[in-house]
């Protein structure tokens, strides 16, 4: 739009005002994005929700870390809970295993001190 | 309890994961960021760039957002802050200080060819506003280009309606001072004031 147009359409009421108003909207008119701009959008949040699905699956690992490393610095008499040596979803021999066998030595050694 | 506005429940649709809510609110508010941060930065991929970081803003604060009132003027928060971070940064802000310069030291040379009346108004009225410090420019820009209130800007911006009103205040007075020695350049007889 022209000046002129734009000051004889009344869009401003001061002639200073109009002129500022009218610099500015001519200074972005037709200016618009690119069309990939909301794809660009887009793409960054599918990876931002992905990322925060994946943070939320590691939570109960980390939860669990912690609660055992807690355990350990608890109870030094226990560093084998701290980095188990069977894997969670395997079943445990007991006489093969030897972090569990470590802490029954460790069991047997405290219970004189205690009784 | 303070009734949902329709942007709030779109903010909602969002905060469950519906990225269509989202496309929603892009279609809606993308011209407004884009326009925003192009008038404050005057550089279309910066513009571009705050425009995807502030919808990609809308998505990460999406618990954050009040779903009672429209989100424009958060976006225009966001946006403002964006561009202000943008313009700050040193060596982007030496650059458009230097663009700033090249472009006076080239308006006071005779130009060869005549140029027309208004593109040399809308050049000098642009340089004018381009040379205010960034906290001024804003307030202008968001005034004059988005038809902002004095206390919509003061919320925008984040400082008290006083300060709003005598950086316009300010900033109107530089660019009267611009215009003003524009019109004696341009119309030497002519030199009346503005109100």
């Amino acid at each position: 739009m022209t000046l002129h147009r734009y000051i004889a359409e009344g869009q401003a009421t001061d002639e200073l005002d109009g002129l500022i108003q009218w610099a500015l909207h001519e200074s972005v008119e037709g200016a618009a994005p690119s069309t990939h701009a909301w794809e660009r959008v887009l793409q960054d949040v599918e990876r931002l929700a992905a990322l925060r699905r994946a943070r939320i699956r590691s939570i109960p690992d980390q939860v669990l870390g912690a609660a055992v490393a807690c355990l350990a610095r608890v109870d030094a008499f226990f560093p084998a809970l701290a980095a188990p040596s069977v894997p969670r979803d395997e079943c445990i021999t007991w006489g093969d295993d030897m972090g569990w066998m470590r802490i029954l030595d460790q069991h047997r050694q405290i219970m004189p001190l205690v009784c | 309890m303070t009734a949902r506005h329709a942007d709030g429940c779109l903010v909602v649709r969002l905060r469950e994961g519906d990225l269509d809510a989202l496309g929603e609110l892009y279609e809606q508010y993308h011209n407004l960021v884009f326009r925003t941060a192009l008038a404050i930065t005057r550089d279309e991929g910066a513009a571009e760039d705050i425009l995807q970081e502030a919808f990609l803003r809308v998505y990460t604060y999406a618990d954050k957002i009040d779903d009672t009132v429209p989100l424009g003027p958060w976006l225009y928060r966001v946006t403002v802050n964006l561009a202000y971070s943008w313009t700050n940064r040193l060596k982007r802000w030496w650059n458009s200080v230097q663009d700033t310069l090249d472009r006076l030291t080239l308006s006071v040379q005779p130009h060869p060819e005549a140029m027309a009346e208004e593109q040399e108004w809308r050049q000098a009225l642009q340089q004018a506003i381009d040379a205010l410090s960034p906290r001024h420019r804003v307030v202008i820009i968001l005034h004059y280009l988005e038809g902002l209130s004095l206390k919509e800007i003061s919320y925008v911006i984040d400082v008290p309606e006083g300060t709003v009103k005598s950086r316009l205040h300010y900033a109107r007075e530089s660019l009267r001072k611009s215009v003003l020695e524009q019109r004696r350049r341009v119309v030497p007889e002519v030199a009346y004031d503005f109100t």
